[in-house]
């Protein structure tokens, strides 16, 4: 039997543990199941065990005990209880950046709510080709591929709604700590703990597809961080204080996100923006924008239902749809 | 470059956010200066600035008959009209670039073809990237790095192949 289908027949072996935990099973019959030779079932298992899964035995007979915290399609399958978001799963080791495989993968055809994870980036990027920082196994990194019906100009709502997603998934973990800086940062006690990017194709009146590109840090501890962005970075464990189980935490968002995307498919950011208001960590604060080749400073009043961020700036109100937009530290 | 398409450029450079617009066709340079910057500027003219100027042509002109500055050929005129804008389909913020160190998507008189992405224009972080919907050149560049852009503003002229 060859390495690749080991792994396979590995995959196949756990997904049938995995959906019998309460009994144990022997090396024939699980042979007999699979039509291979004992000696095939225990290199499986050997192959399983470096992938973190353990097992128990009864004398000769097997169950599983423990399931790794892996982004895998295995892992995240169990649990989920979404109609379509995740329920095609491209998980990979080690890539460049997930945005970058989902976006491949759409050019290919694949469906609304296809997700590409990884548990490590080497290229994770944010807006304007800014690196994300991406360590293995610590963080969640996922792309989703969306195919909506509204028009190209409804999408950028779909980036707030993604941080809503998220920050309602994080506050399970640190309740009261997490903000949203508009329009999709989420940060943790006023530090950044993930990062989304959004990327459309579309033509004047269509979507091909949108690609939403989520970076969560997890269980990074402080020194996991480069050292520049050690003051402004934290992760949800950091918060929360105890190491957290990432399979769970993402099952949870994307559920959440398919909750709120059919709203939003429905009637757009309305439903949304008390949410929206109570997470922000802009509003009633100074902040400073850039208009053009200015630089404007005022007060972040409101979020508008388009998601636009309203600020008063000398007795007017503006309505602020892209660029940097920063509280003014005193 | 005839008084029409001057006409179209000053029209076109007051309906948007641009400062200025520097177009070169067959030697010829027209710059237009909006007037809020021109003003900015100090040197107080009042309206929209044109600067015109024959520049050193870049290449030899293609056309064998020897035409003097001041006289266009027609056809010049009639390819400027047949120009497609790429427009920005969102309100968003123009990037030229993938990232600030990058090269630009595309440069002036660049080929591009259908599907080639020529741009992004971000709203609320969503980076939407503008794809080319004809095959032809870049002819001009109507928005500088980083400027906001209005919904249908266009972006491009692009001279179908």
């Amino acid at each position: 039997m060859n390495r690749s289908s080991s792994h396979q027949l590995a995959e196949n072996l756990l997904r049938f543990l995995r959906e019998n935990t309460d009994c144990y099973y022997t090396p024939e019959s699980l042979a007999a199941k699979f039509s291979v030779s004992i000696n095939d079932i225990s290199t499986a298992i050997t192959v399983a065990e470096s992938w973190g899964y353990r097992f128990s035995y009864s004398g000769l007979k097997i169950r599983i005990q423990e399931c790794p915290d892996l982004l895998t399609d295995t892992e995240l399958q169990y649990g989920l209880s979404t109609k379509y978001i995740g329920q095609v799963i491209h998980a990979y080791r080690k890539v460049k950046s997930t945005n970058d495989i989902a976006r491949e993968l759409a050019e290919g055809g694949a469906g609304e709510g296809t997700i590409v994870t990884a548990e490590e980036q080497t290229q994770g990027r944010g807006r304007l080709g800014r690196q994300w920082h991406s360590p293995s196994g610590k963080g969640v990194y996922l792309s989703m591929i969306l195919r909506p019906v509204f028009p190209p100009e409804q999408a950028p709502g779909i980036s707030l709604l993604t941080a809503l997603a998220l920050a309602d998934t994080i506050s399970s973990c640190c309740p009261g700590l997490v903000q949203i800086k508009w329009p999709n940062d989420v940060l943790v006690n006023g530090k950044k703990t993930a990062g989304i990017l959004t990327e459309l194709s579309a033509d004047k009146t269509t979507i091909n597809y949108l690609i939403v590109g989520v970076g969560v840090n997890i269980n990074h501890t402080t020194g996991d961080f480069p050292p520049e962005i050690q003051q402004i970075a934290t992760s949800v464990a950091i918060a929360a204080g105890y190491p957290i189980r990432r399979v769970p935490l993402v099952q949870g968002f994307l559920a959440a996100f398919e909750r709120m995307y059919e709203q939003y498919c429905r009637s757009g950011l309305q439903g949304f923006l008390s949410q929206l208001r109570s997470y922000s960590s802009l509003l009633g604060k100074e902040v400073t924008l850039n208009k053009g080749n200015k630089t404007l400073t005022g007060i972040a009043r409101d979020i508008d239902p388009s998601g636009a961020l309203v600020v008063a700036c000398d007795n007017r109100l503006i309505t602020v749809t892209s660029g940097e937009v920063t509280v003014v530290k005193n | 470059m005839n008084e029409q398409y001057i006409k179209k450029l000053i029209q076109l450079v007051e309906e948007s956010d641009i400062e200025s617009l520097e177009v070169s066709s067959w030697g010829r340079r027209v710059k237009i200066i909006h007037r809020g910057t021109a003003a900015s500027n100090g040197n107080g003219t009042p309206a929209t600035v044109i600067q015109a100027q024959p520049q050193a042509a870049p290449a030899p002109a293609p056309a064998p008959v020897a035409t003097t500055p001041a006289t266009e050929p027609a056809a010049t005129a009639q390819e400027s009209d047949k120009l497609v804008p790429i427009k920005s389909p969102m309100v968003g913020t123009f990037y030229a670039a993938p990232a600030p160190d990058a090269d630009p998507y595309v440069s002036l008189n660049q080929k591009i073809t259908v599907g080639q992405v020529v741009c992004i224009v971000e709203a609320m972080k969503l980076m939407n990237e503008i794809e080319s919907e004809v095959n032809g050149r870049v002819v001009k560049i109507l928005v500088e790095n980083a400027q906001p852009v209005e919904f249908g503003q266009p972006l491009f002229l692009i001279e179908p192949d």
